[in-house]
């Protein structure tokens, strides 16, 4: 008998699709590393391009007409980007950039349609785009109604959850890029940090962040 | 495939998890739409908010039913489900409820062991006995009580665990739950025969709860409504996610029944509610009366090398090492 191929685990689009499709739509692109820090989409331009990511952790960012950054979304192996674009031919409404080196698929739009069309994702697709906007539902009111130790918590539960499985669980952000992730000041997540780190729960040295206790994490990201 | 291939049951050991929303009829039609959405996103969270997001990502089967879910997990994974997820789920529920005011609540079984699936990935797993019992114990009267019997802006998830379950983990090797936020309760299905201890746990106890304690002594006529059990698919044949381990070239011996789950018809096993474990060729067979462990799975229970979290709450079992 046959011994069926091992089902590798995967989230994001990937994981809405059977394996052998995400596979196929990888082979209609061109793939190519990304450089932890680098830029890989520029909020406001039109490129007619999605990505799909392999591997590596990408920070989705607004960017306000004051510069001033505001988070909407961590990303990680198997999701998409620039797909909003596609869907309404317009422009990037974010700038999406990498968090740690990543490899990256771009499919321009035409190759992207055609996959979809002919595998009949439109319904995926249009579900895996309604799962990201209720996010940002989810992360204005946090923003609004929790605490900032628990909004930190939440933030580092959500880039870890963005990793491979398996993974170390790291933090691949400066601190600044925390509280500016969170909309709140460098102090009060120096003051947050310094204490998990007293407490065992954190090891910001050698970067990048680790986190050691994930139990803790989970109890500070869940008040009842 | 052929038709020896699709007929042959792998045996796995899985960590299963059963969810149902409380009064789903209630919601009216545009309301179910959203909800049915909106609650498996809280479910996925309160895997992300457990540290557990790879743990939902590889899941080994899933079926939604829309107001309710059942799923199988990695069994090495069942001490931190237990000891994380009901208060992440509460807290996603809650936070949902404040969000737009969607009333979600939920109740939760966990139970642990053998499930059946073959090769084909076709098709869906099918509900034998350690999915049953998940289901049953999250149905069960006593544990739908726990919700009728809060405030329901407060308190937004009930669950409960097998006795065996509670047996290996909090009970046996506590993390941060302790036995005393447990409480033991007999879980009895005249119609089905059936009888289980189940232990409950309410991480945000609210209302008569907190007056009255979390077992009420008045009987009351439970609500209609359809059992979870009944609204997992039943189709030809079962698959499960992942590596398929053959078990010596033995098929296992459970489940595979039509219509609601008798314990008289599981597997082949002579005797009225007898149930076998097919393993390398020796079928362990056990008397099975309510919640019973059968011998099989205890001493397979023992052996697992389960993640024991952060390792700063429980002793290590011997032969098992830190990551």
């Amino acid at each position: 008998m046959n011994t069926p191929p091992p089902h590798l685990p995967s989230r994001g689009f990937q994981g809405l699709l059977p394996p052998d499709q995400w596979d196929e739509l990888l082979r209609a692109g061109v793939s190519s590393p990304l450089r932890g820090g680098n830029l890989l989409l520029s909020q406001g331009f039109q490129t007619g391009v999605v990505y799909a990511l392999r591997s590596g952790r990408v920070r989705v960012v607004h960017t306000e007409p004051g510069g001033k950054e505001a988070l909407i979304a961590v990303r990680g192996p198997g999701d998409l980007l620039g797909e909003y674009a596609y869907q309404d031919h317009g422009e990037h409404m974010a700038s999406v950039w990498a968090l740690e080196p990543c490899e990256v698929t771009a499919l321009s739009s035409a190759r992207f349609e055609d996959f979809i069309r002919r595998h009949r994702c439109e319904e995926l697709l249009q579900r895996y785009i309604l799962g990201k906007i209720r996010q940002g539902g989810q992360r204005i009111w946090r923003a609004a109604n929790l605490q900032t130790e628990q909004r930190v918590a939440l933030l580092f539960l959500e880039v870890i959850g963005a990793a491979r499985v398996g993974a170390d669980p790291t933090i691949p952000m400066t601190q600044g890029q925390v509280a500016d992730s969170l909309g709140v000041a460098l102090s009060s997540v120096t003051l947050v940090l310094g204490q998990w780190r007293r407490h065992g729960l954190i090891r910001t040295l050698p970067a990048p962040l680790r986190v050691l206790d994930m139990a803790a994490l989970a109890r500070h990201a869940n008040p009842r | 495939m052929s038709d020896s291939q699709l007929s042959q049951a792998e045996d796995r050991y899985l960590t299963v998890l059963a969810l149902d929303i409380e009064r789903f009829g209630r919601f009216t039609d545009a309301q179910s739409t959203r909800i049915a959405s909106s609650f498996r996103d809280a479910v996925e969270q309160a895997f992300e908010r457990s540290g557990l997001a790879d743990t939902y990502t590889a899941h080994a089967f899933m079926q939604n039913q829309g107001d309710g879910i059942v799923a199988g997990f990695d069994e090495s994974r069942l001490p931190l489900i237990v000891d994380r997820l009901p208060n992440a789920l509460q807290s996603s529920l809650r936070e949902l409820h404040l969000r737009d005011g969607s009333g979600v609540r939920m109740r939760m079984g966990i139970s642990y062991g053998p499930v059946q699936g073959i090769a084909d990935r076709r098709v869906d797993v099918a509900p034998n006995r350690t999915v049953v019992d998940a289901c049953r114990i999250a149905d069960a009267e006593a544990t739908r009580q726990l919700l009728r019997r809060s405030d329901p802006e407060a308190t937004f998830l009930a669950a409960a665990l097998t006795a065996s379950v509670f047996d290996f983990t909090v009970a046996r090797n506590p993390l941060w739950l302790r036995l005393s936020e447990f409480i033991e309760a007999d879980i009895t299905i005249e119609e089905k025969d059936y009888r289980a201890t189940a232990f409950l746990h309410v991480p945000s106890p609210s209302g008569e709860l907190l007056r009255e304690g979390l077992l009420c002594a008045e009987e009351t006529e439970p609500e209609p409504h359809v059992p979870l059990e009944e609204r997992v698919e039943r189709p030809a044949g079962h698959y499960l996610r992942g590596d398929v381990k053959s078990e010596g070239g033995v098929a296992n011996m459970i489940g595979s029944v039509g219509g609601g789950l008798q314990q008289n018809d599981i597997g082949p096993v002579s005797g009225p509610g007898a149930m076998g474990v097919v393993n390398a060729g020796t079928v362990n067979q056990t008397h099975v009366a309510g919640d019973q462990s059968t011998a099989g799975r205890d001493v397979r229970l023992n052996q697992v090398p389960w993640e024991q979290g952060d390792g700063k709450h429980r002793r290590t079992p011997e032969g098992w090492e830190h990551p």
